[in-house]
């Protein structure tokens, strides 16, 4: 629970983060398909599985993928 | 109407960018997907319809082995598509099938009856998912499935997304429902099932225009059947309560014009284990549509507390570490204290008319004295895998 509460603490702590705000002119860098959170979702869904078949840990991306009789 | 005037403004940069040979509309299919998604796997998710219809095609050769020989190889042909609806949605979704054969790894089916069995196996699994698009919001509904002779899994996904004002913050949710049936050909009245349901707040974060960062809290609760129809004494509990927190953070460096992700997922489940990843990615273009992207990744994950290293021949038994007494046992590896490292290359190369061609090479291997910490378990093999993967899409 103190756990559970630190995390939340920190989204909160980030979500408040009071930089100088970026233009939408400035955002060219961050468009480049380089900077995607996922830049290729056939290699995210093959790595995801492969790794969920061999170890123990999962999850932090996503919600509802369902389970598979590998693991 | 504001929007349309950065949208706008947001063109006419790129017009000029040059230097990256980006169009205007793999720029704006790039603002897309900079964006954070909740999903099965998050892609090209923003407030904004992407403006491409993508399709792409994929096939992965896997192959693992221990000192004791070759193990499980997995074929693997795939295909994804995305493309806009009108300009209020998008739709989206992926097919796979696996095709496996080879034996399972000795350390993962020790003692048991499967152990070092010829295996072949198919697995076909789907998903899609439509979103609706707002002015600064997005509501995305999806569902996937999956399916073995011996195990099917549907599930269900709701999420949403909110970007304030500037675009330079995106907070998400979402909730997922999962319906696994569990059967075994060891044992053909084995019908049980679990039921699955996940949660996820995250927040996504424009810090400078070369900076991202995004932070996602997921919890997954399971009720039902846990435990491996095919390992001896396998007795997991019927419930699993589980946490991950993945922090993402991109950097772009303007003098390579390259990109450096990062990320870090802390794990935690109350079966006792504790897991680490922590993952890094150099995206280096080079000439003329180019990227070479090397990668590395280190986990490592604590044991489960009812786990028991098995014992090799002619060690003892498994009834002998108490595996029919205990409440709850298993001697899977996968659920003891280990390291792993993984190794990766991709190069991809973009042709004219949207035409992208991809391949990539991974070098995985798991260690018990890789660990981190918790007691580890020197009598399992090393597990190496390997995979490659080759790939082509187009945009249109």
């Amino acid at each position: 629970m103190i756990r559970s509460s630190l995390i939340l603490l920190c989204f909160a702590l980030l979500s408040a983060c009071s930089m100088q705000p970026v233009n939408p002119w400035q955002k060219g860098n961050l468009a480049k398909p380089i900077m995607a959170i996922d830049t290729d979702s056939l290699e995210t869904r093959f790595d995801q599985h492969t790794y969920f078949s061999k170890e123990s840990a999962s999850g932090g991306s996503g919600v509802g993928g369902g389970g598979c009789g590998c693991n | 109407m504001q929007l349309s005037k950065k949208r706008k403004l947001v063109r006419k940069k790129f017009k000029t960018d040059r230097r990256s040979g980006s169009t205007l509309a793999n720029s704006l299919m790039a603002a897309a997907l900079a964006l954070p998604g909740v999903a099965v796997t998050p892609t090209a998710k923003a407030e904004a319809v992407p403006e491409k219809t993508t399709i792409g095609f994929k096939f992965l050769k896997y192959a693992e082995k221990q000192q004791t020989g070759d193990r499980m190889k997995v074929d693997s042909p795939s295909m994804f598509f995305l493309a806009p609806i009108k300009d209020k949605y998008s739709i989206e979704g992926s097919f796979v099938l696996d095709s496996m054969s080879g034996a399972s790894p000795s350390s993962y089916n020790s003692l048991s009856g499967a152990s070092g069995k010829g295996i072949r196996d198919y697995r076909k699994a789907g998903d899609l998912k439509v979103t609706t698009f707002f002015d600064r919001a997005a509501l995305g509904v999806g569902i996937a499935a999956s399916k073995e002779h011996d195990y099917e899994s549907n599930a269900f996904s709701l999420d949403g997304r909110f970007s304030t004002a500037n675009n330079n913050t995106t907070f998400a949710a979402g909730v997922g429902y999962s319906d696994d049936e569990i059967g075994s050909s060891n044992n053909l009245t084995l019908h049980e099932n679990r039921r699955t349901t996940d949660g996820l707040i995250g927040i996504t974060k424009v810090l400078t225009p070369n900076d991202l960062v995004q932070s996602n809290l997921t919890v997954s609760i399971g009720k039902g059947y846990f435990s491996d129809p095919y390992k001896d004494f396998d007795k997991r509990p019927n419930s699993r309560t589980a946490w991950a927190w993945l922090t993402r953070y991109n950097h772009y460096f303007a003098g390579p014009g390259a990109a450096l992700h990062t990320s870090y997922r802390y794990f935690k489940n109350d079966w006792g284990i504790a897991a680490h990843t922590m993952e890094a990615a150099w995206y280096q273009p080079i000439g003329t549509g180019w990227t070479l992207r090397p990668s590395v990744r280190y986990y490592t994950q604590r044991a489960a507390n009812f786990y028991r290293d098995p014992q090799p021949p002619p060690g003892p038994a498994l009834d002998f570490i108490g595996a029919s007494t205990a409440t709850h046992f298993s001697a899977d590896t996968r659920l003891s204290a280990f390291g792993a490292v993984t190794l990766g290359m991709k190069v991809a190369k973009e042709f004219a008319h949207d035409w992208t061609v991809d391949l990539k090479h991974e070098w995985y291997q798991q260690r018990s004295a890789w660990r981190l910490s918790g007691e580890g378990s020197p009598g399992v093999e090393n597990f190496t895998a390997k995979w490659w993967q080759i790939g082509i899409s187009k945009k249109f």
